[in-house]
């Protein structure tokens, strides 16, 4: 079993003996310790899981396959200022071909 | 030549796309003093924005505000009045939000659609910039070049 600390949070991780093997294997090749490389890489790989999950909830709002209602159901306030960037933006875009001509 | 006032934010951004030299040939392109010691901050850093920054620094255009402004949003709202900007541009999207009445303040990413109507960039070419972005910046930001990237591939 490994621990992994994260500030005062601790999350307590079953993984095969296999796994834990590799882990302390690549953590001593990179003089690290193995919670402190699986804490890295697990925050690493989940921050972009999730930012890659809302950028296709995003593109599924602009194709108007979700609802401003679920897109503030999925982000809160964050749906007001994902309405105003695709607003403002594709208002920049036709303000682009007017500048383009200047 | 139209004359473009930055922010921090922007002209990081516009460094980070791998198309600042062409904006910088197409566009006069003016930071404040504030903004200029904002970037001088992160300049000192070891890192992707920190060589961006430095970057910028060696080339831009610095003007004066007239006045020392707390805040560098404040000090380019002022240039874009006294300096009769055409763009002042923002990756702050409260502050854009903030300032949605003014007509001259844009995304930086309307540089590139600029570029592109002029046929001086490719889609492609404002693609990769945007892309480049978005491998680069946090995910709010983010939001803009994902969104122009929908909007350049719908077309």
């Amino acid at each position: 079993m490994l621990y992994i600390i994260m500030k005062e949070e601790t999350i307590a991780l079953r993984v095969e003996p296999k796994l834990k093997r590799e882990v302390e294997l690549v953590a001593k090749v990179l003089h690290v310790s193995p919670s402190e490389w699986l804490r890295t890489r697990l925050a690493y790989e989940v921050k972009h899981l999730i930012e890659d999950l809302k950028s296709q909830i995003v593109l599924e709002y602009m194709k108007g396959n979700l609802t401003k209602k679920e897109l503030t159901e999925l982000f809160g306030k964050t749906a007001e200022d994902i309405d105003f960037i695709i607003k403002k933006t594709r208002k920049d875009f036709l303000k682009a071909k007017k500048l383009a001509t200047k | 030549m139209l004359l473009v006032v930055a922010d921090t934010g922007a002209v990081l951004s516009l460094a980070l796309s791998g198309l600042f030299g062409i904006c910088q040939k197409h566009f006069r392109i003016i930071i404040g003093e504030k903004i200029a010691e904002e970037l001088k901050d992160i300049a000192s850093l070891d890192d992707e924005l920190g060589e961006a920054a430095k970057k910028v620094l060696e080339v831009i255009e610095i003007k004066s505000g007239g006045k020392s402004f707390r805040h560098g949003e404040d000090e380019a709202l002022e240039l874009l009045k006294i300096a009769k900007a055409d763009l002042l541009i923002s990756d702050d999207i409260m502050f854009v939000k903030k300032q949605s009445r003014n007509e001259k303040i844009s995304f930086s990413v309307v540089l590139f659609g600029i570029l592109l109507e002029k046929n001086i960039i490719t889609k492609r070419d404002f693609l990769n910039a945007v892309n480049a972005m978005f491998m680069k910046r946090e995910w709010e930001e983010n939001l803009i070049y994902l969104v122009a990237k929908n909007i350049l591939e719908e077309d």
